[in-house]
């Protein structure tokens, strides 16, 4: 299922702790504002407007949040924030590696799941940014399956089987461990105990 | 826990007052108790020992326990209940403290707030940051009152700039 790291920087990462990580999802907004102010958007054709991206997805929003506030203190912690989502090998997920690490933030916990498509969610907004309605495509926040987030806590023999990334990740845990673990509650039921089950082994602190 | 009836009656108080002393318009507090907010944080309190609550304008609402081994040790040891500071504290049967709290939001004036989306994420990530910095600091009731803060003024920030975080979930 996870085959390939997108655009890790495991080995000089390696070393460095990740004190906080956040388990969750990470997507793409698409935003399709019309310009046309009093009419409403007509059906069956298009109308002339802007559109835009940005990064959103509960999981991703925190860590950000968590990477700005901590980046901003000092710049020893700006790899302190470890955001674990899974992405697609698309377009999307390329984008959403490519603009994590624009923000300064490591993105060597994206698991790029081959798969899956990467999580987008797409809104229409008439003229005055109202929303009219859209397509949330978050399938692939669900498949973080659960036994790969076991594996990400537990010991050295099994993972021997695990691709190179997950291994990576999963050593580096063990000699970093985390002082905190938060999950967002969009995974899976399944996902969400074995993290919470993995923190409480491993007496780390979770915040839900 | 084995907190007694003082404790119910101190909530009681606690959810009379306005839910922000400066704004009559953001209601009372009396949804804490009146939908079963309060009591279903201190059931929860044996699991999670640590609940930040996000009410939007009626502001955050604490729930949290310190274990009786740091509880000696803990500022909060001296604190008492204090309706005026929103506060009710208990020491619970076992040496423990359980400490309800509640921080009214910070006002904004309508033209302030730009935009909501992905607002609360911001403030759990800011929360998140105070903790990895100081995993104890709601065993002190300064630190705790900083962390707080530190949350909302981040919070504010996410409603005052047009894209900071966006949604998609």
């Amino acid at each position: 299922m996870i085959l390939s790291p997108a655009r890790t920087k495991i080995d000089s990462l390696a070393k460095q702790d990740a004190d906080l990580m956040v388990f969750g999802s990470a997507a793409v907004d698409i935003t399709a504002q019309a310009s046309d102010m009093d009419a409403s958007l007509g059906k069956h054709s298009t109308s002339p407007g802007t559109v835009t991206t940005s990064l959103g997805g509960v999981g991703r929003n925190i860590a950000e949040a968590a990477h700005r506030v901590l980046a901003g203190t000092s710049s020893l912690l700006a790899h302190t924030t470890l955001l674990v989502s899974p992405v697609g090998n698309d377009g999307f997920g390329r984008l959403l590696a490519e603009e994590t690490n624009r923000l300064g933030m490591r993105s060597d916990g994206l698991l790029v799941m081959e798969s899956e498509r990467s999580a987008v969610c797409n809104m229409v907004l008439d003229g005055t940014g109202n929303l009219i309605g859209g397509v949330a495509d978050m399938g692939i926040t669900e498949t973080l399956p659960s036994d790969v987030v076991c594996k990400l806590f537990t010991s050295r023999p099994t993972l021997l089987n695990l691709p190179a990334l997950l291994f990576q990740i999963a050593r580096r845990l063990q000699i970093h461990r985390p002082k905190i673990v938060a999950a967002d509650g969009n995974l899976s039921e399944s996902s969400l105990k074995s993290i919470v089950q993995s923190c409480f082994e491993k007496n780390i602190p979770g915040a839900w | 826990m084995g907190l007694g009836s003082q404790f119910r009656m101190e909530l009681e108080h606690l959810a009379r007052l306005d839910a922000c002393d400066s704004a009559q318009t953001k209601g009372k507090l009396s949804f804490l108790l009146d939908e079963g907010i309060a009591q279903m944080a201190v059931n929860l309190l044996p699991f999670f020992q640590h609940l930040i609550l996000k009410a939007g304008e009626k502001g955050l609402f604490t729930v949290f326990r310190i274990p009786a081994a740091a509880a000696r040790g803990s500022k909060w040891a001296y604190e008492r209940t204090n309706i005026r500071e929103r506060q009710v504290v208990a020491q619970g049967r076992d040496g423990g403290i359980v400490v309800l709290k509640h921080y009214p939001a910070v006002v904004l004036q309508p033209t302030e707030v730009v935009n909501v989306t992905g607002a609360g994420d911001c403030l759990v990530g800011a929360v998140l940051a105070s903790l990895v910095r100081d995993p104890e600091a709601f065993h002190s009731p300064d630190s705790a009152a900083t962390l707080i803060a530190r949350a909302q003024q981040v919070n504010d920030k996410a409603l005052s700039v047009w894209q900071s975080l966006t949604a998609g979930a």
